[in-house]
Formats: C-alpha cells, sequence, structure tokens
C-alpha cells in the first residue's frame, strides 16, 4: 500500500484520474493511515505540508469520482480530527476578540492551549504560537499587561524555534506595544519623536525629519529602537543623496539589528545597503 | 432558488451577531454548502428588506476577505462596538505609533513574490520567499504612496482630478444657484435662502470652486438647527484648501498626481482627492509660484492644528470667530476661500412658505438638482451614515455622484469620537461604497425581474421621504442611473449561473479553470474595434421591454457560431444583460450559437431566478466574453474562463460593455498552453453532466469546487 501511496503522491493529473478509478476502493481504506504524519517527517513544516497538499490532490480527485469521504476526512467532518478542532477554536477565538470580547476568548482558547501542550508536530507548533499570541491579546484587552507579555514571548519563542520569519516579526512587534504601554514616560517620548520623524519623512520633509532624529542623538538610551532611528537617519540622507553618511547609518542600523537578534531589520537594512552602494558606485563611476 | 430545500436547522435561530462570532459552526456542513445555507438563513426570518437580507448572508459566511459586503445593519453594530470598545487607549496609541516605528525599505528584493495591502496612509507589500534552509518564508516591506517601491512607480501615470464639468457646459438656468463660502462664515450659518437671496451667485467661473453639498436635514423644518453642518463644512473646507495648497507647494504648482493603474491607487505626494481638485480647479488658475509661496507663509503656522483638516476646530468654533480670525491676516488664502461656492439645499432653494414666484423657482431649482451635480463636486456631510442613507433624496444625490461621476468626497458631518484624522470611519465609506449596489439589486428585481412594484421596491430599501408624493420621483430619477461603475471584489462573493468552458477530446472532456488569477494580457491582440453597448446597464434602454423575456442561464440558438459568455455583478443584471445580447446579437458581427451567463454578486439580496452554479461544456469555434473592464480584468470568473479558453487554442473577443469605442478586442489563440498546466484542467464530461451546485459557491473555492 506504501507503494500506491508513493505512486500517487508522485503522479501528473491524468495518471492520478487514472489511479484513482482503478484503486477507488483501496485507497479509501487507506486514506485513514495516510493522514497521520511519519514520524520523520514531523520535524519538516515544508514536507509536512507537501504530504497534506498530495493528500488534499487525491481526495478531490476521489470526490470527481463520486467519493467525497477522503476529503470530509481532511477538512475535518465527520470524525474526531483535533487539527480542525483547534483551527475552529482559534477561528472562533478571533472573531471574539473583534467582537470585543475578550473573556470569552480566553474560555474558548484555554482547553486549546491544554490540548496542544499535550500533542507535537509542526501543526501543532504553528497553532501553539498562534494560540499563544491570541491569548496574549485577549490579556492586552484585559490590561493584564504582565500576563499578555508572558504569552507574546513564549508565542516568539516558539516561531524563533521553527525559523518562522513573519511570526517572529509580528509577535517582536507586539512586545514593543505591550513594552510601550507598561513603559516609561522616556520610552514613551522616544517613541514619540521616532514616530514624528517617520511622518515627516514620509511627507518628504526628510531634512526636517532628520532634525527631530537628531535631537535623538544625544540620548543613551535608544536602546531596543537604535537599528530604527539609524535606519530612518541612513534612509533620509540616500533620499537627499548624500550616499556615503547613508552607507554608514545603514551599516550602524544592521549591526544594531544584528545585535538584538532583529532578523527582519537585518533584511531590510541590507537591502538598504545594496540599494545605496549601487548609488555610490554609480556616482563613482 | 434551484427547489433545493436547504437544511439549517442547527443555525435558524441563531442570531446573526453570534453566527459571525462563531464561524467554526459554518465550516460545518463543508464548503459546497455554504453559500446555499447562507442564502437560506438570509431569508430564514421572512426577512424582506434588502438590507437585512444583505447582512444575514454577510452573517452566515465563514470566509470574508479584507472587504465584505457592508449593511447598514452592520454599521451599526460596528459602530456600536467601537464606541464600546474597552481597549486601553494607551495600547491603541501605541499600536497606531508601532506602523510608523517599523523598519523602512528603500526598495524591495527582486526576489520572491509579493501580495500589497494599503491601509489608506502606508503600503504593505508581503514577500513569499524561500530560504536557504528550502522553507517557506514570509516577510512585510511597509512603504508611505510618497515613496513607493520601484515596481510600482515605474507604471504610474499622471492622474489629476477632473476640471468641473460646469467649466465646459453653460447652462443658462435661473434656478441654479450657488452660496459663497464667505456668506457662511459671515453668518456663521446656512441662511434660509430667502435671506441670503443677494448673495447667491448664478454663474460657473472658471478659477472658482463649487461643491454640491449632500447631507440630511436634521429637523422638519430647517437642516441645521445648531448649525454643526455649517461649522463642520466651512472649516474643513477650508481645511482641504490648506492641505491643496501644501502639497502644490511641495510637489509643484502645475506637477500632476501620479497613479497606478494596475494597483489602482494614487502614489507620490497627494492630498486628499478633495484637495487635489482644488488644486486643479481654484490653486493652479488662481496662484503663481509667487503668490503660492506666500500662501504657504500663511499656513506655515496652521499645519499641526489643521492636520485634521479642520475637524477638532470645527468642534469647538460655534461663532465662527475663530475661523474669521483665521482667515483675517491672511490674505492670499482669504482670496481663495471667496473663489468658492456651494450648493446646500436650504440656502439655494426658497423655502416654505413661498410666494408663486419662489414656488416657480423651487421646482425648476428641484428639476436641476442632478445638473447641479455634474456640474460641480459632490461633497457629503456624513454624520448618521445609517440614517444619511435611509432619505430618498440622499441616496440618490449620493447615487448621481457614484455612479454617474464616479467620484464623492466625505466629509464629517458632526462631532463624532470615533472618525481619525479628520476621516469618516471606514466602515461608514464602506457602507456607502455598497449601497449602490444594493438598489442596483433593487431596480433590478422590479425592472427586469418583475418581481415587486416601484413602491415596494422603494419599501425594501427602507428609503424614507418625508413628502410621499416624491417617492415615484425619486424612484423614477433612480431607475435611470446606471449600474454602479465601481466593482468590489471580495472571496465572499456569490457564484451563480453557468461557468461555460471549452471542450476538448473531440468533447469528451471539458478544460475546466483552476485558477482566476488576473490575467496578463500577453496573447497576440488585434487592435480594438467599437461597440458601444454601454446602454445595457441602463434601466429602461430603447427596446427594455420588447423581445425575449427568458432569465435562463444557458440559451442555444443554433448549432453553428459563437458562444456568448456574459459575466455579471448578480443575476438580475445578468438576465438584463443576456436579453441585451439576445436582441442585439447581429451587431457583433458573426452568428451566434449560444448565450450563457453567470453572476458573481457581492451582495445577493435581489431576486435569483437560478441560484445554482455548473459548469457547461461548450463546442463553439469562438467566443465573445461581455463584462465590465475592472470585471474582464479583474474578477476572478472571467480571468478563470479566458485561462481555460486560452488552453483549449481557443479565439475569443472581448467586449468591455461600461467603455463606448475601442472596446471589443479579438485575441487569437497564442502556442497552446495546454491544459494540466496548473491554472486548467482537463476532466472528462460525466454521462450526466457536471454536478449542480444548489446555491451556488463563494468565489472563495468556486473553481476548487466546480467539478
Amino acid at each position: 500500500m506504501t507503494d500506491l501511496r508513493q505512486r500517487l503522491f508522485a503522479a501528473p493529473p491524468e495518471l492520478l484520474a487514472e489511479l484513482c478509478k482503478r484503486y477507488r476502493d483501496e485507497i479509501v481504506a487507506s486514506f485513514p493511515e495516510w493522514m497521520v504524519l511519519p514520524e520523520p517527517l514531523r520535524g519538516d513544516r515544508e514536507a509536512a505540508e507537501r504530504w497534506l497538499a498530495a493528500l488534499i490532490r487525491i481526495g478531490e480527485q476521489l470526490e470527481r469520482l463520486g467519493e467525497p469521504q477522503p476529503l470530509a476526512w481532511l477538512y475535518g467532518e465527520g470524525r474526531d480530527d483535533p487539527v480542525a478542532k483547534w483551527t475552529t477554536a482559534l477561528a472562533h477565538a478571533d472573531e471574539l476578540l473583534s467582537a470585543d470580547r475578550p473573556e470569552e476568548a480566553i474560555a474558548v482558547m484555554r482547553p486549546v492551549l491544554e490540548s496542544l501542550g499535550q500533542s507535537s508536530g509542526p501543526i501543532v507548533d504553528d497553532l501553539l504560537a498562534k494560540a499563544h499570541g491570541k491569548m496574549a491579546v485577549a490579556l492586552l484587552a484585559l490590561g493584564d499587561f504582565e500576563g499578555a507579555r508572558a504569552f507574546t514571548l513564549a508565542a516568539l519563542e516558539a516561531c524563533i524555534s521553527t525559523s518562522d520569519l513573519y511570526g517572529i516579526y509580528a509577535y517582536r512587534e507586539n512586545l514593543d506595544v505591550i513594552d510601550a504601554v507598561a513603559g516609561d514616560e522616556a520610552l514613551a517620548t522616544l517613541r514619540a519623536q521616532l514616530a514624528e520623524a517617520q511622518d515627516l519623512s514620509d511627507a518628504g520633509r526628510l531634512a526636517a525629519a532628520n532634525e527631530v532624529l537628531g535631537e535623538l542623538a544625544g540620548r543613551d538610551d535608544v536602546g531596543r529602537y537604535a537599528g530604527k532611528f539609524y535606519g530612518l537617519f541612513g534612509l533620509n540622507l540616500y533620499r537627499l543623496g548624500d550616499f556615503e553618511r547613508a552607507h554608514a547609518w545603514t551599516k550602524a542600523a544592521l549591526d544594531a539589528c544584528d545585535q538584538s537578534d532583529d532578523l527582519h531589520g537585518m533584511i531590510i537594512y541590507a537591502e538598504n545597503l545594496r540599494r545605496i552602494d549601487e548609488r555610490r558606485r554609480g556616482r563613482e563611476t | 432558488m434551484g427547489g433545493v430545500p436547504t437544511e439549517i436547522s442547527d443555525i435558524a435561530s441563531v442570531p446573526p451577531e453570534e453566527l459571525m462570532a462563531d464561524p467554526g459552526r459554518l465550516w460545518a456542513a463543508g464548503p459546497r454548502a455554504i453559500a446555499a445555507r447562507a442564502l437560506a438563513y438570509a431569508r430564514a426570518t421572512g426577512a424582506q428588506t434588502y438590507d437585512e437580507i444583505g447582512f444575514r448572508w454577510s452573517a452566515a459566511l465563514p470566509l470574508r476577505d479584507v472587504a465584505p459586503l457592508q449593511t447598514v445593519h452592520r454599521t451599526r453594530l460596528d459602530h456600536a462596538l467601537q464606541l464600546e470598545r474597552r481597549e486601553d487607549p494607551r495600547v491603541e496609541r501605541a499600536r497606531r505609533e508601532q506602523m510608523r516605528l517599523r523598519h523602512r525599505p528603500i526598495d524591495v528584493p527582486p526576489d520572491g513574490r509579493y501580495r500589497y495591502e494599503f491601509d489608506g496612509e502606508l503600503l504593505h507589500l508581503t514577500r513569499r520567499w524561500t530560504d536557504s534552509g528550502g522553507r517557506n518564508q514570509e516577510d512585510v516591506w511597509t512603504f508611505p504612496v510618497t515613496a513607493p517601491p520601484s515596481m510600482l512607480a515605474r507604471d504610474a501615470q499622471d492622474h489629476d482630478e477632473p476640471e468641473l464639468a460646469g467649466y465646459r457646459i453653460r447652462l443658462e438656468d435661473p434656478a441654479m444657484r450657488w452660496l459663497p463660502l464667505r456668506t457662511v462664515i459671515e453668518r456663521a450659518a446656512f441662511p434660509r435662502m430667502q435671506e441670503c437671496r443677494e448673495a447667491l451667485t448664478s454663474e460657473i467661473e472658471p478659477g472658482h470652486f463649487y461643491a454640491f453639498l449632500s447631507h440630511r436635514w436634521l429637523a422638519r423644518t430647517e437642516p441645521d438647527p445648531g448649525n454643526g453642518q455649517a461649522r463642520y463644512a466651512a472649516w474643513q473646507l477650508v481645511g482641504h484648501l490648506c492641505d491643496a495648497l501644501r502639497v502644490a507647494g511641495e510637489r509643484g504648482l502645475h506637477t500632476p498626481r501620479r497613479f497606478n493603474p494596475l494597483i489602482g491607487f494614487v502614489i507620490g505626494l497627494a492630498g486628499s482627492a478633495l484637495a487635489e481638485a482644488l488644486i486643479v480647479n481654484l490653486v493652479r488658475p488662481s496662484l503663481d509660484d509667487a503668490t503660492l509661496a506666500t500662501a504657504l507663509e500663511e499656513i506655515a503656522p496652521l499645519e499641526h492644528e489643521l492636520a485634521d483638516r479642520g475637524v477638532g476646530l470645527a468642534g469647538d468654533d460655534a461663532s465662527f470667530e475663530r475661523l474669521r480670525g483665521l482667515l483675517a491676516d491672511r490674505p492670499v488664502l482669504t482670496s481663495l476661500v471667496e473663489r468658492m461656492h456651494v450648493w446646500y439645499d436650504y440656502s439655494c432653494l426658497p423655502q416654505a412658505p413661498r410666494d408663486e414666484a419662489d414656488e416657480e423657482f423651487f421646482v425648476a431649482g428641484l428639476a436641476q438638482l442632478v445638473a447641479c451635480q455634474v456640474l460641480s463636486r459632490t461633497v457629503v456631510l456624513l454624520d448618521e451614515t445609517e440614517d444619511y442613507l435611509s432619505r430618498g433624496w440622499c441616496t440618490l444625490e449620493a447615487l448621481v455622484a457614484d455612479s454617474e461621476m464616479g467620484r464623492l468626497d466625505l466629509l464629517v458631518g458632526s462631532e463624532r469620537s470615533t472618525t481619525r484624522e479628520g476621516r469618516a470611519e471606514f466602515y461608514f465609506e464602506t457602507l456607502l461604497a455598497d449601497r449602490p449596489h444594493v438598489i442596483w439589486r433593487a431596480l433590478l428585481d422590479t425592472e427586469v425581474l418583475q418581481v415587486q412594484s416601484s413602491a415596494e421596491c422603494m419599501s425594501r430599501l427602507g428609503l424614507a421621504l418625508s413628502d410621499e408624493r416624491d417617492i415615484p420621483i425619486v424612484y423614477d430619477r433612480l431607475r435611470t442611473i446606471r449600474a454602479p461603475a465601481k466593482v468590489h471584489t471580495d472571496a465572499s462573493e456569490l457564484w451563480t449561473g453557468v461557468v461555460p468552458v471549452p471542450v476538448a477530446d473531440g468533447g469528451a472532456a471539458a478544460v475546466i479553470p483552476r485558477s482566476g488569477g488576473r490575467i496578463l494580457r500577453s496573447q497576440p491582440r488585434a487592435p480594438a474595434q467599437t461597440l458601444d453597448w454601454t446602454a445595457a446597464l441602463r434601466l429602461g434602454a430603447p427596446g427594455d421591454g420588447s423581445g425575449n423575456a427568458s432569465t435562463s442561464e444557458f440559451i442555444t440558438l443554433g448549432a453553428d457560431g459563437c458562444h456568448v459568455a456574459v459575466i455579471a455583478s448578480c443575476e438580475g443584471e445578468a438576465v438584463q444583460l443576456t436579453r441585451w445580447v439576445l436582441r442585439h446579437r447581429d451587431e457583433l458581427g458573426t452568428q451566434v450559437a449560444s448565450v450563457s451567463w453567470l453572476a458573481t454578486d457581492i451582495a445577493p439580496v435581489g431576486s435569483m431566478p437560478c441560484g445554482t452554479l455548473r459548469v457547461q461544456p461548450v463546442d463553439a469555434p469562438s467566443w465573445v466574453v461581455v463584462a465590465t473592464g475592472t470585471r474582464l480584468e479583474h474578477g476572478h470568473a472571467a480571468p478563470a474562463i479566458i485561462a481555460a479558453l486560452a488552453a483549449a487554442a481557443t479565439p475569443y473577443r472581448l467586449l468591455e460593455i461600461d467603455r463606448q469605442t475601442e472596446n471589443l478586442a479579438q485575441v487569437e489563440p497564442g502556442p497552446a498552453t495546454g491544459p494540466g498546466q496548473g491554472d486548467t484542467e482537463i476532466v472528462p464530461i460525466p454521462a450526466g453532466g457536471f454536478p449542480v451546485h444548489a446555491g451556488g459557491l463563494l468565489r472563495g473555492f468556486a473553481l476548487r469546487e466546480l467539478v
């Protein structure tokens, strides 16, 4: 039966249709077994996604032949499918959060977190990060900053462990928001000045933006916003045509992001540096 | 609706608000049943008004994109939620700040695939790419529209707001009068017409700006008892003028605004649409570089307090003293304000009690309302949108501006705690955008499908008129407006009718599209011909009531000839267009063998003579695909059908039905892309035909679930 599964997984559309027609009953009988991800693939998110996509193709083909059950199993219908239950519960929690009902969202998520905590695998890691993230949003809505911070950190760690760059980026932002709310006046002023400088830059008022940033240059508590501060200075200088100084400030931004493990910042400033250096070379030649 | 009873006992008694919060239970019956169940739920309580049907439909959908159908019911809910929201204001502020604290790129890397989202201020491009470990990754690249990435900037074109039509069209009508904005500011109110008659002007002069103010009456005998509308209108018109001056100063007085037609929005430095209209019609004709520089000096100290375009100051300036003071020592700004005029019914039409002459004036003026709008710029003073859109005259004015002129400016009409930066709330804007779609369906129900009288139509639309004698007048004017020009697409739109597909394998199989992605028209294309069928998008067009009265979604006319595939915004419109095709098919210059229609409906609130979806294989040597230009290019249905035609190497013509000229393009088959290449698939035709989906399918999975 493994042989049949391998042939189905590798088949182009026409052959897949033919195989499904010929081995319909065998496929339906083996389908529940194939839905259990083999152990060696559980740590590999890409491989797990490919596995699932192949099952969906087979399920759709069988449905065209009048056999809807395997596709229904995949969508979690008529079967005790934990993944479908978790996903449904998280979607429910999302809607409750949108409707400003955080207490109910928490009540929906608690059993999900418990259940996810007892499971493992790539889908579980992904869902666990999302569940932690949503829990943090709910707690933040209720004013529980400490709880929100703890759950955001848990979500961030889960994303770091699976190298999920988007998750890392999103939860770092959430962490910034929580810390800003719970932070002191100095942090609030720093953020407000950076935001003002960004607004001025967006409006094309680059020199004015750098004037605001210049006021920050004397501060020694720029800390976690150093990458942003240096990077925006560099971007404004680039747009003003000062490529040499733009290079220096952007390089400083890249280093600051490197030191604070800010992967997203590193990607952006590395790309900015590339653009700046292109223009520098263009000017030299 | 297909005659198939739909089982909804599990959700029938659940209120829409609860259903929206628990989408899980809506998936329970599987994706193919979602649309049928939502349609059944929408009408389960015997809901009669179009708005309630739309609200219930939308609540029963587990699948939503960024912008699902907005209804009055839903807007009320959203607004109430926003007012009750308990979120700590510090959290809200930190979130808004956070957007600005994102790392900002100079440009995007050349690798990866991008999707973009525009939040009204910033462009967010999400890149999908594969890292060195072979993992799929996503990251976000955020840009201001003033400095977009090069891939969006290079396709941009000059695109200023248009000149007012009133400069070109001279209409000698003594009943059309304009009130100088200066008078509103001086009198701190919109005066009654009989009290400001001497101030009114009747000429539309180039270099002056004219705004038709659409608003609701706040009391039966006077529209603006607290003068709030006057205050908000005056302050914001001045605020937008300052915005116009700032943009003209920074961009260059005669440098046009830039627009990227591929993504459909403005890029580069730009003001609000109203500010841009002021640049074109008032600032450029009135100022040169030197006087503009003086104006910029005058407004420089106001930059901070007018950042919300006057909304905040309007709330505190009951006597207008502050506004008058602001203008007092700013001669250039004042000279521009003196060239601004408004049409406000209470001030420009004689009010009761009227003498005989004024009664004549009033009747003549009422007849010129649409002309006033067409010659000027319609500006809606938006306070309670739900109420505004339940008024017959207001709705008519909004529709004339939106459908006939394609633009309408919104000003905040009263003090609201939930407005942001001088803009009406997002859901109010989307409600205003969706209302024309709902009204169009109601009119089609009445005029094309003939399921109700005009009075029932107005009642089901919930349109109120203080004078019942106005009901037939407003209805009659509504039915003369063309189909909504704007297309609202979303994963939650409903597909019903027929998806026509070319045959393969000598008729034993069909080429099934699996993707509705936007088509980049790379196939060889002959120069477009002209076939003006724009009248098909209006009700009551000549010959409308005659000929074929079929509502069938697939009509066979003969054995030989081309197939005409109509794609429309709803079933009523599909029937209207199909009847037009049947009456005018000779104008296509080729024999027509069959006609099909497919409705892709964002607001399935109207009558549905079909109510099912199926694939119909068509063996025809050539095709004509008929739809509006936007639907042909951006909707998912037309690109899907075109992909199937390309795969089958079938020649076809595209008819943009909303264009008058150069709108019929022949596309010859390129090198056969061949089915089974991802976008299409060859599927044997079952003996009994392909399945019929009762209730249709949602766009989000229509192509996946079709066969």
